[in-house]
């Protein structure tokens, strides 16, 4: 099929074509949300050996769960994903906790990052260092915070739903993500404080 | 209505999660409040960096996940029963999984030898028999605004670029 149109095709559709067998149809769901899940495991575990490991255990149950007729069409694809992601990434986040060893920083992609933008230009480099330096202070967010910012921002669910899986209310989850945007900004500002961020924090 | 705006509407507006009618009321009020714009503006910049932040996981991961799709497509069996998914592409779980074929490997071969040896002591034992009692021995094993008339063109020019910006900008 012509890649333009599988591009202008709803996930529902794209759901339908793979169920009925149509495997190119899930590669197009992986294209659309690959960056999206990745980000929201990555912002969790921390480590990206361990992210790209749970976004193959998350993309494999999710074959296997809409083969088995599990996947509810009335759901949108990405918020479902990314509650599975999440899951997986706290499973995975509690059994460190309990059995910690040493992770691999993102250094291990700092090196392939500029490998890869060698030949590109320089507002690209400048981009992605950009880009690595927000995510460092996502990940010095406080948890509550972080997951609110990372579950509205890429997994794109509702404040309602987030509400209900942390089992807050909005207003709550609401405050969160202030708190989250307030210290982010904070922190973007306090570059040479780099290591004492938990001072800047307001909550 | 509402007549004051916070923080939290600000986000729920540029996350879309406004009714429309509230939403048009923050807008007016978006265009001459100057203190409200300025968190605004603070908010949807933080909120786009962030955005801007997303990582993608590498081609080979993607790939593996795919091959598994059209591997697996056949197989419903062991899609139901398999009780849990194993990373198809783990570089730390490929050298664990290489150190323990190894270890398995060489405490087959150990055990191998160990009883292959041991029959052999075993039997050199049994041929062996205490001189002083005459029986046989075995040993055991051991693991986020004023108006003035001169300025009024000016202050509507203003609007309309932060209309344009709401609308052209805006999060989601």
């Amino acid at each position: 099929m012509e890649k333009a149109l599988l591009k202008k095709m709803q996930d529902k559709d794209l759901i339908k074509g793979f169920m009925s067998g149509k495997d190119f149809c899930f590669a197009e769901l992986i294209d659309r949300y690959k960056s999206k899940v990745f980000t929201t495991i990555y912002l969790i575990v921390k480590d990206r050996g361990v992210a790209e490991d749970l976004f193959q255990d998350v993309m494999i149950k999710v074959v296997r769960m809409i083969r088995s007729g599990k996947y509810n069409e009335e759901g949108k694809f990405l918020p479902w994903v990314v509650r599975i992601a999440r899951n997986l990434a706290i499973d995975h986040f509690r059994k460190m906790q309990r059995n910690p060893v040493q992770h691999e920083s993102e250094d291990y992609d700092i090196f392939n990052s500029v490998l890869q933008t060698e030949e590109s230009s320089e507002d690209r480099i400048i981009s992605e260092e950009n880009a690595r330096y927000m995510r460092k202070l996502i990940q010095q967010l406080p948890d509550k915070q972080r997951e609110v910012l990372i579950m509205r921002t890429f997994g794109e669910l509702s404040f309602k739903e987030i509400a209900a899986i942390t089992d807050v209310s909005i207003n709550t989850a609401l405050g969160r993500m202030r708190y989250a945007l307030l210290n982010l900004k904070k922190l973007a500002q306090q570059p040479a404080k780099f290591t004492g961020y938990e001072e800047a924090f307001q909550r | 209505m509402k007549k004051h705006f916070n923080d939290e509407d600000l986000i729920r507006f540029l996350y879309d999660e406004m009714s429309q009618e509230e939403a048009d009321h923050l807008l007016s009020i978006l265009c001459t409040d100057e203190k409200l714009w300025q968190r605004y503006e603070e908010l949807q910049d933080t909120i786009t960096e962030v955005k801007m932040s997303e990582l993608s996981p590498s081609s080979e991961v993607c790939d593996q996940i795919m091959a598994y799709v059209k591997d697996s497509a056949n197989t419903e069996d062991e899609v139901i029963q398999a009780p849990h998914s194993e990373p198809l592409l783990s570089k730390a779980r490929i050298r664990s999984q290489s150190s323990l074929s190894l270890l398995v490997a060489a405490g087959i071969g150990l055990f191998m030898l160990a009883t292959v040896f041991g029959s052999l002591g075993k039997v050199s034992r049994t041929t062996a028999q205490d001189p002083g009692t005459g029986q046989f021995t075995q040993e055991q094993p051991v693991m986020n605004f004023q108006w003035e008339d001169d300025e009024i063109e000016e202050n509507i020019e203003s609007i309309n670029q932060r209309l344009q910006k709401i609308t052209g900008e805006k999060v989601m």
